[in-house]
């Protein structure tokens, strides 16, 4: 496979050779590909990341365990506190931290918002690449409730700084259940509007269905996690398969379809959204409004030597953080798995042989998100 | 409901003496959207009842007066598509934004009423130039066409009774012919533009338009043999008992969704979408030739929902109270029923557009070739069967 | 008045005709054709007959122009050849052949043309002319079936 740039193929004449991106409306970030198109169709699709790459794995190697929190927060910049659960989790682990059952409800709380709002940054892009310009400015509305809600409590919107090792870093605002209610209630109203503009549109219909379809064998064999792989039909979520934080006691469901195409990935996130919107409702009434929001953890955190890996279940997928610790208060190598970065890898099986706009209506599929990938 | 109150002092400070602009004034937009609209109403009032009164007046009836007559009136029909343009965008913002909970325009006049004269100035002073490897003459002369056709789409179409500029008995021909001439600039524009890309995207533009052209045509004539004229004057009398959208109702959903497609509106929007790769036809245009394209797609996104009325409701029917038809008061009354007829179909037609996603470039010609065709033949048939039995 | 009017429409035909046959740019060519069509069909107005002018209008001020510029895009044509002398030779022969044939019709006729309405136009069509009308569609629907085989044939 060709590594920089698409060389031209003896005999192919009609064959185009043209770069989609970085800097594209379209491409959900810094996504570069490199097609080969012939007439409509494409016929190899090169992608080329590393445009957003900060070096966040290196630079972590310098700071110290809480400052590093910090930093996990940039990556999948829309999910905000999930990306800093699976770093928590996994030093809470080293360390043997206890943490007490009320905060990890709050994280629980916190996980699922973000979820939320991952999911209505996608639903807004994706409709903006088919062509629908007013879904976009509803979800980032709630996405604002949301990130309002979260404001009152950690005082930053979009990377809160929120989890800490034993818990979380304060107490919630005094109005956050209601709030969270309120907005449940609300969401409730507007998911009923959103499956209308985006499940049951015939034009969304005939943009995605049979288009860029995923089998199950192929997801599995190139490491996809998240709503792809669970539309193609594996039912494999983290949050079952190994729980973590208030998982355990809080019921929902695991949506999946058989399908593997671009509907089933819309059809999956919206499920998942509607699987969020019950576990907040479980965990407004199951948390204990009063009790500790954070356990006992050293002052200075030092792990003993060894190697830690934490999966949580992110927007977008698995993901996962390899903590290597030397004893010492920084850690010796933080390896972050990125959900999209492994699922990018099916990016040239699916344009493959796909018309130039479904190439875009896969990749709002796949949710990209270029702080995770490149990081 | 709303998220944490914004602190007061967040807001973009006010100008002057306590006026902040950024506070909605519905009562203040819609004074503006009349003020537009009175000033439009006023402009048909004057080309085609004023116009000729004064050089009736003057003497200057044949001849060289009456060509004179009839350049003077399209001097104000140009004057009355720059009003359009710079109502209807402002329209389509503002209405973007409430379907959207957002204002829209806000700074530029009175609730962002003048914001379309400063986009027009922006895009004059914007530099027009010319790429290198363009054909300049073509290059320039595209933008020309494109405009020049939708804007002689004015000349047959009827404001009130007797108010029309040309009352052929060929309207509908000369129509499809100026409809097809606005494809034409846009080839022109593609091909000349000296863009591997921006003649792909004239490309699928032009087969686009000419695609949905049948389709239109195709209602062109089964309304022509349901009324039993091409003159589109004689089309609005014939509808003096019966507005035709109810005997032709297949034809009328046919026209809706083919003067969509004609407008290059969304759902069928492809040749102007920015989030696909192959840039469109208007890539290399800037400034006020660019301009001339943006004021073409706004001229004909009033001229278009005109027609539909005209076509289907009845144009400018409606009660006149006593007034003596053929007069200036029945006119000026006729020509406002037209025009808020005309105002529900553009409102129609915005909301489609804040609404639907695009479809894809081959679904929206299969849909053209294999359905919206025959589709019309049967409906013309249909009509000709129903005017042979009922007349 | 409308003497000035012929004389202003029937120079400007033959500016725009003359251009079209002498310019090497394809595109200009078309477009110069184009407008000389549309001018002739001016010269249909003048005689009286607005239903002509306006289908002259359209089909060939209109369409077949469209229809060229696919052409000349598709085939990535841009400038033609210049014409060889005796071409040229040809093309005036052409044209004073032309010339005589147009000019022994107007006498003929007197210098006088009916105008055509449009009533006339379709009556005479599905009438007197049903025959040529029926087979000239027959083989527009030839040709249409014709391209897309050729089209199909290429792509696969």
């Amino acid at each position: 496979m060709s590594t920089m740039s698409l060389e031209p193929v003896r005999g192919r004449t009609d064959e185009m050779i043209v770069n989609m991106g970085p800097q594209h409306p379209a491409t959900h970030g810094v996504l570069r590909v490199v097609l080969g198109l012939e007439g409509e169709r494409i016929t190899r699709a090169v992608p080329h990341i590393g445009y957003l790459h900060r070096n966040h794995e290196k630079i972590e190697e310098a700071r110290s365990y809480p400052q590093v929190i910090a930093y996990t927060d940039r990556m999948d910049y829309v999910s905000g506190t999930q990306n800093e659960l699976p770093f928590v989790l996994a030093v809470e682990d080293m360390l043997g931290i206890e943490v007490p059952d009320r905060a990890k409800k709050i994280r629980t709380m916190f996980f699922e918002l973000y979820r939320l709002a991952s999911h209505l940054v996608w639903m807004g892009t994706a409709m903006l690449d088919l062509g629908a310009i007013s879904p976009f400015l509803y979800t980032f509305w709630d996405r604002e409730i949301i990130l309002g809600i979260v404001e009152k409590t950690a005082g930053a919107r979009m990377l809160p700084n929120y989890y800490t090792f034993g818990g979380v870093r304060r107490d919630v605002h005094p109005d956050f259940f209601k709030d969270t209610a309120d907005f449940l209630d609300h969401m409730e109203r507007r998911m009923v509007d959103y499956e209308h503009l985006v499940l049951e549109s015939p034009v969304v219909h005939a943009r995605t269905i049979g288009v860029g379809v995923l089998s199950k064998e192929r997801a599995i064999a190139r490491g996809v996690s998240g709503p792809v792989l669970r539309a193609s039909g594996v039912a494999y979520d983290v949050r079952k398969a190994f729980p973590y934080d208030a998982y355990p006691d809080v019921e929902f469901e695991i949506p999946t379809s058989p399908d593997g195409d671009t509907y089933a990935r819309f059809w999956v996130r919206f499920q998942e959204m509607y699987q969020s919107i019950r576990i907040l409702r479980q965990l407004v009434e199951l948390t204990p409004k009063t009790g500790p929001h954070k356990g006992k953890a050293p002052a200075r955190i030092k792990p003993p030597a060894g190697e830690r890996y934490r999966a949580v279940e992110n927007s977008r997928g698995e993901l996962g953080v390899l903590v290597v610790s030397d004893g010492t208060d920084k850690p010796y190598r933080v390896k972050h798995r990125g959900a999209a970065f492994s699922n990018l890898q099916i990016v040239p099986d699916l344009f493959v042989g796909a018309k130039f706009s479904d190439s875009i209506a896969i990749l709002s599929s796949l949710d990209p998100v270029f702080g995770e990938i490149d990081r | 409901m709303n998220p944490i109150p914004i602190p007061e002092d967040r807001h973009f400070r006010p100008r002057l003496l306590g006026y902040d602009p950024q506070k909605s004034r519905p009562w203040l937009e819609r004074l503006v959207y009349s003020a537009y609209v009175f000033v439009f109403w006023l402009i048909v009032i004057g080309t085609y009842a004023g116009v000729p009164a004064l050089f009736e007046a003057l003497g200057w009836n044949a001849g060289w007066g009456f060509v004179l007559m009839r350049a003077l009136q399209v001097v104000l029909l140009f004057l009355l598509s720059a009003v359009i343009a710079l109502l209807l965008i402002l329209v389509l913002r503002k209405y973007l934004g409430k379907v959207q909970e957002r204002y829209g325009p806000m700074h530029y006049g009175p609730a962002g009423g003048i914001q379309t004269v400063f986009d027009a100035l922006k895009l004059l002073a914007k530099e027009d130039f010319v790429p290198a490897a363009a054909d300049v003459l073509t290059f320039r002369l595209a933008p020309a066409v494109t405009f020049v056709a939708s804007f002689a789409m004015f000349a047959v179409v009827p404001f009130a009774s007797g108010w029309v500029l040309a009352d052929t008995n060929v309207g509908l021909i000369y129509l499809i012919a100026v409809s097809t001439l606005s494809a034409y600039g846009v080839l022109l524009g593609g091909v000349s533009s000296g863009n591997k890309w921006a003649l792909i995207g004239a490309l699928r533009a032009g087969a686009q338009m000419v695609s949905y052209e049948i389709p239109l045509a195709l209602v062109f004539l089964t309304v022509a043999v349901w009324a039993g004229s091409l003159s589109l004057g004689r089309i609005v009398d014939a509808q003096l008992g019966l507005w035709n959208v109810l005997p032709l109702a297949l034809s009328f959903v046919l026209y809706v969704i083919a003067s969509l497609a004609e407008l290059k509106h969304i759902p069928f929007d492809f040749p102007e979408a920015e989030s696909e790769l192959i840039a469109g036809y208007n890539v290399e245009y800037s400034g006020m030739s660019f301009a001339f394209f943006f004021l073409a797609e706004f001229v004909e996104l009033f001229l278009l929902p005109a027609l539909i009325v005209v076509f289907f409701f009845g144009g400018w029917h409606g009660p006149l109270f006593g007034l003596e038809p053929g007069s200036l008061a029945a006119g000026a009354l006729e020509s406002l029923y037209f025009t808020v007829k005309t105002a529900v179909w553009v409102w129609i037609f915005l909301w489609i557009r804040a609404t639907l996603p695009r479809y894809r470039d081959d679904q929206l010609m299969e849909f053209a070739w294999k359905a919206m065709i025959p589709l019309a033949l049967f409906g013309l048939v249909l009509a000709a069967y129903l005017r042979l039995i009922w007349r | 008045m409308s003497l000035t009017a012929f004389y202003a429409l029937a120079a400007f035909t033959l500016v725009f005709a003359l251009f079209a046959v002498t310019t090497a740019n394809m595109v200009r060519a078309a477009f110069s054709l184009a407008v000389t069509f549309f001018l002739i069909a001016g010269l249909y107005l003048l005689l009286g007959s607005p239903a002509l002018a306006a289908v002259q209008f359209m089909v060939n001020a209109s369409a077949i122009p469209i229809m060229t510029l696919f052409i000349i895009m598709m085939t990535q044509s841009r400038r033609s050849a210049a014409p060889r002398s005796w071409q040229v030779g040809v093309g005036f022969l052409a044209a004073a052949v032309a010339l005589v044939f147009f000019r022994s019709a107007v006498v003929h006729g007197e210098g006088r043309v009916a105008p055509v309405s449009p009533e006339a136009l379709g009556t005479n069509l599905l009438q007197a002319a049903l025959l040529p009308f029926e087979v000239a569609s027959v083989l527009l629907l030839l040709a249409m079936v014709g391209a897309i085989v050729l089209a199909r044939r290429r792509a696969g």
